[in-house]
């Protein structure tokens, strides 16, 4: 399969676009953050929704030398996952801070071209005080119109000051630049746990956007096999996360009113 | 051809060569930086390959007055877990539930089982032993204790 794509360079990335991508209202950018929210969120529309990987996303330099084997294929190590108009990009691996912005870049000029109409981040928002919560808070954060109507009617809880670090600030940043709409879905989580709990509250979010049923009563039920599955992950995100001064995200910003 | 114009085009070529010299090194940094990144992502990988025993992930947390220790035993079987809280270290053992661990990695289990589970962590502060409370929440070991104020 991978030697039948057609080839892109994008920003320092190569798409191998074994189908056109065509048709994506919303880009769901689901990358190894804060309780790995954003990759098992990603992970379960792509299993409920089955939907079928149509572009893989490589770099010989930014990302480690590995190859993902999936039902005895060869897969890249980021692909983009698409079905019912929603397109998710997963990564089985940790993108090295210094690869972050031609990542950033990257992506958002790849949502640009293909003419998505909104970029949807998730990502957990790290409290101390998880443990004691139930259902865990969905805040939200808009750039754009289409951002704002869809964050609104989320009714998420409000976020006035704060600090956001990491991939899905560098894809926020992008998308002000290149005016591309974007909502940060952030969702209260562990932060060095994976959080399958936080993550169906991001996939309650991202369905009722897209207008797509998606049960998220299995991703409750597997959580204990999915935590199993995703250790490594979690492992090693933590150990990136350190290293982008993802411990700005605890303190509070510097003006405030 | 005068020897000063000769001059010139040698001065030249050494100026380029120069130019192209620090490109180069700037461009061997730039990617030295990004592999040095990658390949530091993996040292804790090889790391817990290497030992005998599978340690369990840990969210350790300072709140307020209190330390709160998360340690996910997912894949131990709980009647085996065995918690010691100590002043300023917690050691969590217990034996890997083989089934439960090959049915979430499937395949993958063979390069990953591990017979038994160990964690040893240390705390960012001292605690008072006499404060400390356990509870299991889920496939959570939840830990808190009091700190000894210094």
């Amino acid at each position: 399969m991978l030697s039948r794509a057609i080839e892109e360079e994008i920003n320092g990335f190569n798409y191998y676009m074994f189908d056109e991508p065509k048709d994506i209202d919303y880009l769901v950018v689901s990358l190894p953050d804060v309780g790995l929210v954003g990759s098992i969120a990603g992970l379960h529309l792509v299993r409920e929704l089955e939907m079928i990987d149509i572009v893989g996303i490589d770099s010989y330099t930014a990302l480690p030398p590995v190859v993902v084997i999936q039902n005895g294929e060869p897969k890249h190590p980021i692909r983009l996952y698409v079905g019912k108009g929603i397109g998710v990009v997963v990564t089985d691996v940790p993108i090295a801070p210094p690869a972050l912005p031609m990542f950033a870049q990257s992506i958002v000029q790849f949502a640009k071209m293909n003419r998505v109409k909104l970029i949807l981040s998730v990502t957990g928002m790290g409290s101390p005080r998880r443990i004691e919560v139930e259902k865990p808070r969905l805040f939200t954060l808009a750039v754009g119109r289409e951002a704002e109507i869809e964050a609104n009617r989320l009714n998420p809880s409000k976020i006035e000051n704060g600090i956001l670090v990491g991939p899905y600030a560098l894809i926020l940043k992008e998308a002000i630049r290149r005016r591309m709409p974007n909502l940060v879905l952030m969702v209260e989580s562990f932060i060095d746990l994976p959080d399958p709990e936080a993550a169906a509250v991001a996939v309650e979010a991202l369905s009722k956007i897209a207008g797509v049923e998606v049960n998220v009563g299995k991703l409750l039920e597997e959580a204990e096999k999915l935590k199993l599955r995703l250790k490594e992950l979690m492992k090693e995100t933590k150990n990136v996360m350190a290293k982008m001064g993802k411990t700005y995200e605890y303190r509070p910003p510097l003006i405030y009113t | 051809m005068s020897d000063e114009l000769f001059d010139e085009m040698l001065r030249d070529i050494a100026k380029t060569l120069k130019r192209m010299r620090m490109l180069r090194d700037e461009i061997e940094a730039y990617f030295t930086r990004m592999m040095f990144g990658v390949e530091e992502l993996y040292e804790d990988r090889l790391r817990s390959m290497s030992s005998e025993f599978e340690e369990p992930l840990v969210e350790i947390r300072d709140v307020g007055d209190e330390i709160l220790v998360l340690i996910d035993v997912s894949g131990v079987k709980e009647e085996t877990i065995d918690v010691r809280v100590g002043e300023d270290t917690i050691v969590v053992m217990g034996e890997t539930d083989i089934r439960k661990v090959e049915e979430a990695l499937r395949g993958w289990h063979l390069a990953r089982t591990k017979r038994a589970y160990k964690g040893v962590y240390r705390l960012p502060s001292k605690i008072d032993p006499s404060s400390v409370v356990v509870e299991k929440k889920g496939s959570l070991i939840v830990i808190r204790a009091r700190k000894i104020s210094s």
